[in-house]
């Protein structure tokens, strides 16, 4: 993973956990909405729901186009099935490390002793 | 557990391992050898939970360290044939997602 990469899936492994900002996420899951029509909608003040797009549009979770003086915003699936391929294949390299780790270790008894206690019996 | 959960919430990664279940928790509790949550991806914070030899859990922290509460780790330890059941569930949620994890069985 590049250090791009990383940095993204960072960002949006962090705007993906706050509680709020899954409540914006949900809503717009829903359809386009515009930020007072998030605030009306969550008893959220106005500039917390600015911050909270904010940092979901930094992360690639959600999208902005303007009509006239307002900003429309969606939800982008696609942001947060990216973070999850990341962290997926993050575990399956860690779970296979494991496995190699735990499954070639020498059992107490073994390795070069137990093979010089195999010979001395021949 | 509903779909969305299981679709975009968690991620879960199992796998058998031929080790003992108390081999393989003495690892993955053991923070010089455990092969995850120590870079640059992914880094554990607190650990906020350890029934030992079954189940540990940790809160994530990303990127250099400030942003904290960043989802949750948990791993889960079941004996099975000659060996261990390892599974790693990933809440892309913070704290209040532990708790609901499936038993390994499922």
């Amino acid at each position: 993973m590049t250090t791009n990469a990383t940095a993204a899936t960072g960002d949006a492994l962090f705007a993906f956990a706050d509680p709020s900002r899954r409540a914006i996420l949900d809503r717009l899951a829903e359809g386009e909405r515009a930020v007072g029509e998030l605030v009306a909608a969550l008893g959220l003040s106005q500039p917390a729901v600015s911050q909270h797009l904010r940092v979901l549009l930094d992360a690639g979770l959600v999208s902005v186009r303007r009509e006239g003086r307002r900003r429309i915003y969606r939800a982008r699936p696609d942001g947060l099935e990216e973070v999850r391929r990341e962290v997926d294949r993050y575990w399956r390299a860690a779970m296979a490390q494991m496995k190699r780790d735990l499954e070639h270790r020498q059992p107490p008894g073994r390795g070069e002793d137990g093979d010089l206690k195999r010979r001395s019996r021949r | 557990m509903n779909d969305r959960e299981q679709a975009g919430e968690q991620v879960r990664v199992d796998d058998y391992i031929e080790a003992p279940p108390a081999e393989v928790f003495d690892y993955v509790t053991d923070p010089a050898r455990r092969p995850f949550g120590r870079d640059d991806f992914l880094t554990l914070g607190e650990e906020v939970a350890r029934e030992a030899p079954s189940r540990v859990a940790w809160e994530v922290t990303v990127a250099d360290g400030v942003r904290d509460r960043a989802g949750t780790v948990e791993v889960l330890v079941r004996p099975e044939g000659t060996g261990t059941r390892v599974r790693v569930v990933h809440s892309l949620t913070a704290r209040a997602a532990l708790g609901r994890s499936l038993p390994l069985a499922a």
